[in-house]
């Protein structure tokens, strides 16, 4: 089985110049996690996910502490994300990421999914635009047929 | 990929079948096969029929609200997850069309709910996408109307910005978004005048009205204009000559919804099969009369269009 065969044909995409806070609508209106972020040619130029949000806010040794029983006050997060909100999502998101093609297989897509915990990854055609793409329930229902 | 279909205001159709239907009264439907939900709207139903036709494409729409990630769930499932899609989301419901058929009573009582009302920022995200998207398709399909927000002009823009793409466009609109669509010459012109029959200011009652109508959308740049003509027939109009497509037999009026859609995916299959427009407007005629004599959105792939090729005759009007 290829990627095209089951991939999700959506390619709903942000663009680079898109705000924080325009993200973060989008994710949370298509109930998405994260989303390809395309040039104005629709190809690939990055990744951007509700992660990468969560580490510009919060504040870097916080990770160090493993708890966040720690964190003395959240108006420190909700301070940050103020300030970043309207700062395009070009300073934040994953830039160079991995992509699946349409005519990858579905053990390659699987292997490089769950290896690198992608919680999902941009397809691409031949012409390297965006033409879907791949989340974990998806490969894990590609599986088991 | 080489079609992206335009919808900016979707809408999840709800038909309900409920005999002897009656106003200010209880009804219960019992039957889950009485209802159906399907995503809707001009450009989303060419790319349905464009689908059965073997060809992709790429729906492109503003999608609002839980009714829109049902709209978009609809659209994976019912069709097997083979459209692409690409959907810009705002805050407001995507818009609902009731459709209550009542078969004893041969009545039909339908309720347009309103869409969404867009924002400036929202509708610059929107035409950002879509001129992304023209940058890898050749032919692009608009039509149907506008939600609130978003000036009714909207099309004259999509349209420029489709020509300087080099895309091939095809509108498929009515009223003033029709009227503005014109104004910058896009390639076919399908007036949709199901609701009114005015167009650029005038009314059509004749063939001759038509016929006119059609010249005057020519002179100001199109390739080739399409009218509905009595339900039966197609007035197909290019520079170079007029013709009347007419349907042989009976229309079996089992369904007439959808069938201007699938008109302009039959028309699309036939250009992207290397057809000329004429070749090309007896398919867009063909999937129309195979619409039209089964029940949904369905035309019966290549198979249903080409049955339907035999019972099409052409007659020349003038040139």
């Amino acid at each position: 089985m290829k990627v095209r065969d089951f991939m999700e044909r959506d390619v709903t995409a942000v663009f680079s110049d898109e705000t924080v806070e325009e993200f973060i609508h989008a994710c949370v209106h298509q109930f998405r996690s994260g989303l390809p972020v395309v040039d104005n040619e629709m190809r690939v130029v990055g990744v951007m996910t509700e992660s990468d949000v969560m580490h510009a806010i919060i504040p870097s040794y916080m990770e160090m502490l493993h708890s966040t029983s720690f964190i003395p006050d959240t108006n420190i997060t909700k301070k940050r994300l103020e300030e970043i909100k309207d700062k395009p999502i070009s300073q934040y998101m994953k830039e160079n990421v991995e992509v699946l093609k349409t005519t990858d297989t579905l053990l390659s897509a699987a292997t490089l999914i769950i290896k690198k915990s992608h919680r999902f990854l941009p397809v691409v055609d031949e012409e390297e635009r965006l033409a879907g793409i791949v989340t974990r329930a998806l490969i894990l229902e590609a599986l088991l047929v | 990929m080489d079609v992206l279909t335009v919808t900016l205001n979707p809408a999840l159709d709800r038909l309900i079948e409920i005999d002897d239907f009656e106003i200010g009264t209880i009804h219960r439907i019992f039957e889950s096969g009485k209802t159906h939900i399907s995503p809707g709207g001009k450009g989303i139903n060419v790319s349905l029929y464009l689908d059965q036709l073997g060809v992709e494409s790429t729906a492109l729409g503003i999608l609002g609200g839980l009714t829109g990630r049902m709209f978009q769930v609809r659209m994976k499932r019912d069709f097997d997850n083979r459209i692409f899609t690409s959907f810009l989301y705002v805050k407001d419901e995507t818009r609902e069309n009731l459709t209550l058929v009542d078969r004893k009573s041969k009545t039909i009582t339908t309720v347009n709910l309103p869409g969404p009302r867009i924002d400036q920022r929202s509708f610059e995200l929107f035409m950002k996408k879509y001129e992304a998207l023209l940058s890898r398709v050749k032919i692009c399909e608009i039509g149907g109307t506008i939600p609130m927000g978003i000036s009714l002009e909207v099309y004259r823009e999509m349209v420029k910005m489709a020509k300087k793409a080099n895309v091939m466009t095809i509108v498929n609109a009515h009223g003033e978004p029709l009227y503005h669509a014109i104004e910058a010459g896009p390639d076919i012109v399908k007036p949709d005048i199901r609701g009114s029959k005015r167009v650029l200011g005038k009314t059509l009652n004749t063939l001759d009205d038509y016929i006119s109508s059609a010249k005057e959308i020519i002179s100001m740049g199109a390739k080739m204009v399409f009218y509905s003509f009595k339900v039966k027939n197609d007035l197909v109009v290019t520079p170079e000559w007029v013709y009347l497509f007419k349907m042989k037999g009976e229309i079996k009026r089992i369904n007439l919804m959808g069938t201007g859609d699938a008109y302009i995916a039959g028309l699309i299959y036939g250009i992207l099969g290397g057809k000329d427009l004429f070749e090309s407007a007896r398919y867009a005629m063909a999937a129309a009369i195979a619409d039209e004599r089964t029940e949904g959105k369905d035309i019966g792939g290549i198979e249903g269009m080409n049955a339907a090729m035999k019972l099409i005759e052409m007659e020349r009007v003038s040139s």
